[in-house]
């Protein structure tokens, strides 16, 4: 069981898989169940591009699964304020996430004015709430040098290395 | 030719009057500010200005957003030498070359090659586009719905296919935003897809909704993630100068950066970033001095810089004159065209006359502004680095909340927004490029419009899509870029060296 749950988390890339499959299901559903009727000047219709498009993403899904199981991975984006090397913080994530439905659900009650402001300090309390809240500022890193490039540029290939 | 010249001249007229001027300043401050900041880009600030600038007229609009787009890149370039961390992506190659510039005391050299290459590279690239997007335009006029076709499904090859680490995942992403294009009133038959008996989304999914979801959402959720909890300190300098020794190194790779940026960046095969890095690499392969690359050449710094800038003219040059966005903010401001009601494409030049040349005069101007605003303060800007992130991502969040809410009044579309907020920050984790996803949303349902509208034509003859000679020639460019990189595969299977793909990183 364990060893199951440690082969999915490695390849939880298979759920973008899952993803693309469902999207594909869903627009082939669309517009199969209940076709939509074209007329004489309008050869193509509206339901050719629907299914292909359709079957391009169960194509994709497909294409996905199998490079991911190969060993294939998609690189994680990187950026200025993007520390690949900590876990993802999902606490935070959840909580921006909870405050933009809290604001939706408020707006109604209270209004944008007060709705916006409960958002933003909702907001700036959830980025700021992590306990190891680091405050020492590491020299000016060689972060897109030679050698220290792991993090954020391996697929580049620094032009600085040929 | 004289006719465009005067054309020009009225459009300075124009642009020279008291709201654009203001539009054209607020826009270069903006975008500075933006290219300074991290995690901000140009097209996420054109995506957040969407629903704002609904209110003004679209010429002051415009005349914003091209400010932001050029500020951004100046910018961009302050951050990467005094931080090393490129507030744009195609600022990279100024902190491979101008930060360690400035770790040894020639900082202030390296913002001033950055600034004056930005500055020459966006005149030079302005004058491309006054000099050849007329005569595009003029040629395109007769270009027809097949060709039309043929072009969009080059764009959404070139921007999935040429520069993604993964084609799949390229065209993943590109899938999906032709999804979310899709949903709403078919636009010939006037019937609902995808829209699963939900009112709301018979109108489709607003691009603004989708742009800021992507871009602001999804960026600032992932940030969130992996929100980097060490500071660093920008490197301190002096006013920018340059002594005669570095002007003889720096005036040759500005004046090539613009060309090979301008030819860049007007295609779509990767922008700001393609045109640096072919700059970059153009130069230290012409340097004398090659063993300094890589430790602060200021050649390095001033080439690419140049590019940059002139690449965004580029840029500019083909969506107005084919309605066909190459980097992400030219699709966002292409989106902006459509809400606007203004069509962008060959027959812009003659229906808004007007419109075109005061921005494009307004390029010249705001570059004006940039250099004096850049070259004396490029220190002062840095500071703006010391904002505490919390602060600046709420910030982001908050108005992607208020720009989503604007657009229809209705509490439910910042669901909408936060659903496709959580698609861009699951394309950031498994590493789908963000680009395809937005050009397929914008440019897929002008895709399937033209493709058939180019049927109705001909009967259904299919033929017909292949009946051009642009059209033939676009498509056997779409099958070279297929093949090329499996030719690639092939050799890299012999001679066992890996070619270096530049990665794609898309400006947010």
């Amino acid at each position: 069981m364990n060893e199951l749950t440690s082969w999915l988390r490695e390849r939880s890339e298979l759920g973008v898989a899952a993803l693309l499959l469902a999207i594909g299901l869903l627009v082939l559903a669309d517009v199969t169940l209940a076709p939509r009727s074209g007329n004489a000047s309008d050869p193509l219709g509206p339901n050719a591009v629907p299914i292909l498009l359709g079957l391009l993403l169960l194509l994709l899904a497909a294409l996905l699964a199998v490079d991911v199981l190969r060993g294939g991975h998609g690189e994680a984006e990187a950026g200025e304020d993007i520390d690949l090397a900590v876990p993802a913080d999902k606490r935070t994530v959840l909580l921006l996430a909870g405050v933009i439905v809290a604001t939706a659900a408020l707006i109604p009650l209270l209004g944008w004015p007060i709705a916006g402001t409960v958002l933003f300090w909702g907001a700036t309390y959830a980025l700021g709430s992590r306990a190891s809240r680091a405050t020492s500022s590491s020299p000016p890193a060689s972060r897109w040098r030679r050698g220290s490039c792991s993090t954020r540029c391996s697929a580049w290939t620094c032009p600085a290395d040929r | 030719m004289f006719e465009n010249l005067t054309l020009l001249f009225e459009g300075f007229g124009s642009a020279l009057t008291p709201a654009n001027l203001l539009f054209s300043a607020i826009g270069v401050l903006l975008g500075t500010a933006i290219g300074v900041l991290p995690g901000i880009g140009p097209a996420m600030a054109v995506a957040l200005l969407l629903p704002v600038t609904y209110a003004f007229d679209p010429t002051g609009a415009f005349i914003l957003f091209a400010g932001i787009y050029f500020g951004a890149m100046f910018g961009g370039s302050t951050t990467s030498i005094l931080l090393n961390t490129p507030g744009e992506s195609a600022s990279v190659m100024a902190a491979i070359e101008g930060n360690p510039m400035a770790r040894s005391g020639r900082g202030a050299q390296a913002l001033a090659a950055a600034a004056i290459g930005h500055f020459i590279g966006g005149i030079a690239g302005a004058i491309g586009l006054v000099l050849l997007a007329p005569l595009v335009a003029s040629v395109a006029v007769d270009i027809g719905a097949p060709d039309f076709f043929a072009i969009m499904v080059l764009a959404f090859v070139a921007v999935t296919g040429v520069l993604g680490s993964s084609r799949v995942r390229g065209f993943a992403a590109l899938a999906i935003g032709l999804t979310i294009g899709l949903v709403g009133l078919d636009p010939l038959s006037g019937q609902p897809r995808l829209t699963f008996g939900i009112p709301q989304l018979a109108d489709g999914i607003d691009v603004v909704i989708v742009a800021v979801g992507l871009f602001a959402v999804g960026e600032a959720l992932w940030v969130a993630a992996h929100l980097r909890r060490t500071v660093d300190r920008p490197i301190p300098v002096g006013r920018p100068w340059l002594s005669r020794d570095d002007l003889r190194r720096t005036w040759k790779p500005w004046l090539r950066g613009p060309f090979i940026g301008f030819t860049f960046g007007s295609i779509p095969a990767g922008g700001a970033e393609m045109s640096t890095f072919m700059s970059y690499v153009a130069e230290r392969r012409l340097s004398r001095r090659r063993d300094e690359f890589g430790k602060g050449a200021i050649e390095g710094v001033a080439g690419p810089e140049a590019a940059a800038s002139a690449s965004s003219a580029g840029t500019l040059a083909t969506m107005l004159t084919l309605g066909l966005p190459t980097t992400a903010i030219a699709a966002v401001m292409l989106a902006a065209f459509q809400q606007f009601g203004i069509q962008p494409g060959p027959l812009l030049f003659e229906n808004e006359p007007d419109l075109v040349w005061t921005l494009i005069a307004s390029l010249f101007i705001g570059l004006v502004l940039l250099l004096v605003l850049n070259l004396p303060l490029a220190p002062v800007w840095a500071k703006l680095l010391r904002i505490p992130r919390p602060y600046l991502y709420a910030g982001i969040l908050f108005f992607a909340c208020v720009g989503a809410y604007a657009v229809s009044g209705q509490p439910v579309d910042l669901l909408v927004l936060l659903a496709i907020g959580a698609v861009g920050f699951l394309m950031r984790r498994y590493g789908l490029p963000v680009l395809p996803a937005i050009i397929g949303v914008i440019l897929g349902p002008d895709a399937e419009l033209q493709l058939r509208r180019a049927l109705q034509i001909a009967d259904g003859d299919v033929t017909t899509l292949v009946s051009t000679p642009l059209s033939v020639v676009v498509y056997l460019v779409i099958a070279a870029l297929f093949l090329f990189p499996l030719v690639g595969k092939l050799r890299q299977r012999d001679a066992d060296v890996p070619p270096p793909p530049p990665r794609e990183r898309v400006d947010v």
